[in-house]
């Protein structure tokens, strides 16, 4: 009968919420804090590049929460959720973490309202139609791509998250060392004796 | 004559004459230059997901970069096809 041969095991995971909620909040914040300090800083290298370049991309006029559920809310979903309803790239953009709070802010605080207002000024902020209408109709398919790089930005943080939290999908196999395959035969051979 | 393959990322005068990228035409052609980063950032982020050793996240980065690739041009070939010979004059 054939004996399986023993399984290299890799030890159990813990996980590491504080990392994760470190890697919502600036991507690869969780894994620098970790001491994955060059994985952490790749992901905060790449994760913000494909968003800010996205954003600059939509003329910094494409991650905003709409206030638009009065007009369209055709499921009759509470308000905020309407609103997401309306616009779900939000629902992907807002993984990146801070660099999309200013648009909850904006929402908040902001709804509809033309004035710049402290800090920020007008980030994030939800532009007015006539705004919106001119980029339509003045710009080509490269506003559009830029959204697509903001929301993939948000959604691959999402996987940045899972790192943090749970480690790599792959881990390396933990090999046993030579000391503990030594002590064995070892401990054998001086019983030999 | 260069290759089609490499035409759209000539300037527009030496490309405008072939037949695969004619329809798009030279004012769209800025929007295709955004794509190599984001099959680059994707697959290199999505692969140091996967692991830890940096051998392993450019390997499976550089195969995730071609399927990328191959799946976005496959893209463009149909979206040719279709107007070459369904929608086309």
């Amino acid at each position: 009968m054939a004996t399986a041969s023993p399984a290299i095991k890799t030890p159990p995971v813990s996980r590491d919420w504080t990392a994760g909620a470190l890697s919502y909040l600036v991507p690869g914040m969780g894994q620098i804090s970790q001491g994955r300090v060059g994985k952490g800083v790749f992901f905060l290298v790449s994760i913000y590049a494909l968003f800010f370049y996205g954003m600059y991309l939509g003329s910094w006029k494409n991650v905003y929460l709409p206030d638009t559920a009065d007009k369209t809310n055709p499921w009759r979903l509470p308000h905020t959720l309407a609103n997401i309803y309306n616009r779900p790239q939000f629902a992907g953009q807002f993984w990146v973490g801070v660099a999309a709070w200013p648009a909850v802010w904006q929402y908040n605080f902001f709804k509809n309202n033309n004035n710049a207002g402290p800090l920020i000024g007008e980030f994030e902020r939800q532009p007015n139609e006539t705004l919106l209408n001119d980029l339509e109709r003045n710009g080509d398919k490269t506003r559009d791509l830029g959204w697509v790089f903001t929301v993939i930005a948000g959604v691959l943080n999402i996987m940045v998250i899972y790192d943090a939290v749970a480690g790599p999908a792959y881990r390396a196999s933990v090999q046993p060392s030579r000391e503990t395959d030594a002590k064995p035969a070892d401990s054998a051979a001086v019983a030999g004796h | 004559m260069p290759s089609p393959l490499i035409v759209p990322l000539l300037p527009a005068t030496d490309w405008v004459a072939a037949p695969l990228f004619a329809q798009i035409g030279p004012a769209h052609l800025p929007f295709y230059w955004h794509l190599p980063l984001l099959v680059v950032l994707v697959s290199l982020v999505y692969s140091a997901t996967r692991h830890d050793q940096w051998s392993a996240i450019f390997r499976e980065a550089f195969r995730w970069g071609l399927r990328l690739t191959a799946f976005l041009v496959s893209i463009v070939l149909v979206l040719w096809i279709v107007a070459r010979f369904f929608i086309g004059p």
